[in-house]
């Protein structure tokens, strides 16, 4: 709703609106063409009964005052007359160079009521409900909750469980990677761990993001390659923090947690970013404790 | 004979041991080619995220290179076998030995990081 809908039947408001310092009166000039013949002001009689296109033909402009409005700016409709249009709405020109489309009176305007964002279009409101959730939305809302009922079960008192979320909030997969990455410290804070951060094996201090593991080997797409350069320059090598990843190629390492040769159960893995000096490193210290672990 | 195979190992690295004994898998330290203990040696190959080594295996005659070698160690080898393995416990190559010590020396293609590497045991 524009504010012309606004100014017409109010012109003192349209000057409010505006912050016009210009009368009503000078208002009322503007708004006719020089062209016009001179009438006198309030008058209907000033307007013409037809303007002129640029192709001969005319559009009639009969005067249409509406209810007792006599006096103030009016609202006409333009009718087919010769022109080729079809009913199309006249516009009457206003001195800011705004116009008008339809012969309408505009709404009241209700104190308190709702005018943008309304559901009446079909489409849903910027904020608030948020769109419809999808099937596969539903699913990862479905493995979200699952890996936050099993990180409770680790650790009930675990910060992450508690969570400040909107109604329909719909969580994303980077949302469930960074449950899955709590999961993975919790396992490995359990008193016993052999892959605790301490042991130099487990996720380091420096995990911030990771991604889900397809499995325990080390058959990276590029997609997943992309992911695990991108979460260790942002974040770097999950162990000692370093950008820098060691080799010439500045790819970082793919590092399953918990390690592949610990996890003979096949419990969910999650990779992380590492440096080659750390990777190296852990992978003697993997070798160590799989043979110690060794039957 | 010698037996020859391109893999990523897990972790960059090649564990040569007897199989069949506990062995003490020594630490890594930074910067060098390999780490050696009296039963086990770490070999670090070329970064497995950027590619495959090649690896061979066999007899030391067989698998000399021109270069001389960059690791040659006494293993102590009490089931008189010998093996090479990744990180992980996965074996690539297994050979019995003469005798409850062996001798193993380490061709690469070059110092740091390569990515043709081959062991040979006398």
């Amino acid at each position: 709703m524009s504010n012309v809908a606004y100014q017409k039947p109010f012109p003192g408001l349209f000057q409010t609106l505006l912050g016009s310092a210009r009368s009503v009166s000078e208002y009322w000039d503007d708004m006719f063409e020089p062209w016009q013949p001179p009438v006198e002001k309030g008058s209907d009689e000033r307007v013409p009964s037809a303007l002129p296109f640029s192709d001969g033909s005319e559009v009639a402009r009969g005067p249409t005052v509406i209810g007792s409005n006599a006096g103030q700016p009016r609202q006409s409709i333009v009718s087919q007359s010769n022109s080729s249009f079809g009913a199309v709405s006249e516009a009457e020109l206003f001195s800011d160079r705004t116009e008008v489309l339809s012969d309408a009176l505009p709404d009241p305007v209700l104190v308190g009521q709702q005018y943008a964002g309304g559901s009446s279009s079909g489409r849903p409101p910027r904020r608030g409900a948020g769109l419809p959730e999808t099937p596969a939305g539903r699913l990862l809302s479905e493995v979200f909750e699952g890996k936050l009922r099993t990180l409770a079960e680790l650790e009930p008192s675990n910060p992450i469980l508690t969570r400040w979320e909107a109604p329909n909030y719909r969580p994303t997969q980077r949302d469930i990677n960074k449950v899955d990455l709590e999961i993975a410290m919790a396992r490995q804070r359990v008193p016993g761990a052999v892959d605790s951060q301490a042991s130099g094996i487990g996720v380091g201090p420096f995990a911030r993001e990771s991604i889900p593991a397809r499995s325990g080997r080390r058959d990276w797409t590029e997609e997943e390659r992309a992911e695990i350069n991108r979460i260790g320059e942002r974040h770097g090598c999950h162990t000692c923090g370093t950008r820098n990843s060691g080799i010439a190629s500045g790819n970082f390492f793919g590092d399953h947690q918990s390690p592949t040769r610990l996890n003979p159960s096949g419990q969910n893995q999650i990779v992380l970013p590492q440096c080659m000096s750390c990777s190296v490193r852990q992978g003697g210290l993997v070798s160590s404790t799989a043979r110690r672990e060794k039957p | 004979m010698k037996q020859t195979t391109s893999i990523r190992p897990a972790y960059s690295q090649v564990v040569i041991c007897d199989p069949t004994a506990k062995i003490e898998v020594p630490l890594w330290k930074k910067g060098v080619p390999f780490v050696a203990s009296s039963t086990c040696i770490l070999f670090m190959c070329y970064p497995e995220i950027d590619g495959p080594t090649k690896l061979t295996f066999g007899d030391g005659d067989d698998v000399r290179t021109d270069r001389s070698p960059i690791c040659e160690r006494m293993l102590k080898t009490p089931g008189r076998r010998i093996a090479v393995e990744t990180a992980e416990g996965d074996g690539i190559f297994d050979m019995p030995t003469s005798g409850t010590e062996t001798l193993v020396r380490i061709w690469a293609n070059r110092d740091w990081l390569p990515d043709e590497v081959g062991i040979g045991i006398n």
